[in-house]
């Protein structure tokens, strides 16, 4: 994965985390890799992973059982709130770039329908 | 055990010129220390001094609260510039000659990293190319399990997928009871890579930050804060 180095990469992983939670790549009390398999994987330093650990246990959203490693939250509910919030986040970039395009509401939803309907 | 480094007031000079001016410096094991700034402001100077193959004029080095000395050697793993192969020498008799000369050389690690970096063990050092050379000097200076490992600019001159075999084994051998300082001006390439930055501009330190705090509080990347900072130095 290449990341924006102009932007913190604890934040980047912690919004990898929340992409996979949304998808549902990753499920409630799921094992997470080590920190040095997923330095491995991101390409980081495992610093930068265990600050990623550390971020994404004090917001609740793993914790840590002794000696056997990270664990996703059990958390349904938060889990669904943080579906939702990506979710959103990037709906509210597509219409902000529509919006931006001079498009109306209307214009939105149609266009959106009729790529959809295109697709399906 | 923890490994600290603490450099207090050194100064070193080459003839008149100074090369390093009264630097303080506390270097802490688990972490990647980036060494960046243009040529010629004192990086190799600098890893030379704590490798101990230069003897600063003022100063002091300590490692673990103890003067740096001869001893210490067998602690620290350099990469130089210089290669310090013999011409007759296959990538197997490099090899062989680190593995009888440091008590801490890991052949299993060895051999390991030898087919990662797909390297021919059979082949003669003299016949490599610069980028496989670079990737065997690396091998044989990482699969010492040192406690200071200094790499003098490991990236410099190498093709790209050379660089990310080595960026790649780098991060693979990261350990938490060991320093890591690597010396580069190409920062885009080990970016990922470290914990802090520091700049370096004849001889003095400039400035000394985490990558993660440049990132969040600048919101630019550490090439973009090189830049910024020795455009106008």
């Amino acid at each position: 994965m290449k990341f924006d180095n102009n932007r913190p990469i604890y934040l980047q992983i912690i919004s990898e985390v929340h992409k996979d939670l949304a998808s549902g790549r990753l499920v409630a009390g799921q094992k997470l890799p080590s920190v040095r398999q997923l330095a491995i994987d991101y390409k980081v330093n495992p610093n930068t992973i265990q600050r990623t650990f550390r971020e994404l246990e004090g917001m609740g959203m793993t914790f840590t059982k002794r000696g056997m490693g990270t664990f996703i939250t059990e958390d349904a509910e938060m889990i669904e709130e943080i579906k939702i919030s990506v979710v959103e986040g990037y709906v509210n970039a597509y219409i902000e770039s529509m919006k931006a395009l001079n498009l109306s509401n209307e214009e939105i939803v149609e266009i959106v329908q009729k790529r959809l309907g295109g697709v399906a | 055990m923890n490994t600290r480094i603490e450099i207090a007031n050194l100064q070193k000079r080459y003839g008149r010129k100074v090369v390093i001016q009264d630097m303080d410096l506390i270097l802490e094991s688990g972490k990647v220390y980036g060494l960046l700034g243009p040529n010629g402001q004192g990086k190799t100077t600098l890893i030379k001094c704590i490798a101990g193959l230069l003897t600063p004029e003022k100063g002091q080095i300590l490692i673990n609260g103890e003067m740096r000395e001869t001893r210490h050697k067998g602690m620290i793993s350099m990469l130089a510039d210089k290669d310090l192969f013999y011409k007759w020498m296959t990538v197997q008799d490099t090899i062989n000659f680190y593995d009888t000369f440091f008590e801490d050389f890991d052949r299993a690690d060895s051999e390991e990293l030898i087919r990662f970096m797909e390297l021919v063990p059979q082949e003669k050092v003299e016949k490599l190319s610069k980028g496989m050379k670079a990737r065997l000097k690396l091998v044989l200076v990482l699969s010492r399990k040192a406690k200071i490992y200094l790499l003098d600019e490991p990236l410099s001159g190498i093709d790209p997928v050379s660089r990310e075999k080595i960026v790649e084994t780098i991060l693979d051998r990261i350990r938490e009871d060991a320093i890591m300082v690597i010396s580069s001006h190409m920062v885009h390439a080990i970016e990922s890579l470290l914990d802090e930055v520091i700049l370096l501009s004849n001889g003095k330190i400039i400035a000394k930050e985490e990558a993660e705090v440049i990132r969040s509080e600048k919101g630019i990347s550490i090439d973009d804060y090189y830049l910024e900072v020795f455009r106008h130095a």
